[in-house]
């Protein structure tokens, strides 16, 4: 996975697609450490792309979270497609993390408290 | 096991203890459920219940490392699929773990990382069997497509976002 990220009235935004799966999780969860490392402390997960996540790739978005729990910082799961909004639902993930239906609302969230 | 006519498709999948095996394991079931007519959220259903076990023996099967095969046999039909993943890795059977009911409540600095994966094949699939025999673990499992989903769950959460 070529991970993009970009940024927005200061808010990361990580779009993931495709597979998020056993191949390529630590990918990801590098770039996430990596943008963390630089200082960034507001994130979107754009997910209006993927198309499959398994536990391996689950695992990335409960490491971003609870690291980001710990530094006060903030972090939104937009835009899931089918499988992955099961797979959160199966996991307990939709209420234990934010959600929003779009990237925009996302945003929202994220400035409206901010 | 089933009869040959039931199971139109008959196809294995050879993959090696690698995390990018998985791939080849995805493109084989992508093939297999365009042969079979499965709709597309069938194959990812099943791709998740075999990336599960299949990742479950790579990170655990082999401790003294080495290259060592997986044998993944799907028979697949347009509305059922039965599948076998045989590993000669060390004896586990994944069946024997309790499912993490509990842990699915906890609040978000509680939860452990992982620990998900076979409640996730237990949930998907609607049959499935562990043994070891002759050296081998062997896994098999089966699901009836098209069918209500025994999982209601799943089905009555949707996208209510």
């Amino acid at each position: 996975m070529n991970i993009q990220a970009t940024e927005k009235n200061g808010v990361t935004i990580i779009p993931l697609e495709g597979r998020l799966d056993g191949s390529n999780a630590t990918v990801a969860e590098q770039a996430f450490l990596q943008l963390l490392a630089e200082g960034k402390q507001q994130f979107i997960f754009d997910l209006s792309g993927l198309q499959y996540i398994s536990s391996a790739g689950l695992r990335v978005i409960l490491v971003a979270a609870k690291k980001l729990r710990a530094s006060k910082g903030r972090m939104v799961c937009a835009s899931l497609t089918e499988q992955v909004y099961d797979v959160f639902e199966m996991s307990g993930f939709t209420t234990i993390l934010e959600m929003a239906a779009t990237r925009e609302e996302a945003l929202e969230k994220i400035s409206a408290s901010a | 096991m089933s009869n040959d006519w039931q199971f139109p498709i008959d196809r294995e999948i050879k993959l090696y203890n690698r995390m990018d095996e998985l791939h080849r394991l995805n493109e084989g079931l992508e093939v297999v459920g365009s042969e079979a007519g499965w709709p597309e959220r069938a194959v990812l259903d099943l791709s998740l219940a075999c990336e599960e076990l299949v990742v479950n023996i790579v990170n655990y099967g082999f401790p003294s490392g080495g290259e060592h095969p997986i044998h993944v046999l799907i028979q697949a039909s347009p509305n059922s699929v039965e599948v076998m993943i045989e590993d000669g890795g060390i004896p586990f059977n994944p069946l024997q773990e309790a499912d993490p009911l509990a842990l699915l409540d906890l609040e978000l600095e509680d939860r452990p990382i992982g620990g998900l994966g076979i409640f996730f094949v237990k949930r998907l699939m609607d049959d499935i069997h562990y043994e070891y025999a002759e050296g081998l673990n062997r896994f098999r499992m089966r699901k009836q497509f098209g069918a209500a989903d025994k999982n209601d769950q799943q089905l009555a959460g949707g996208h209510g976002r």
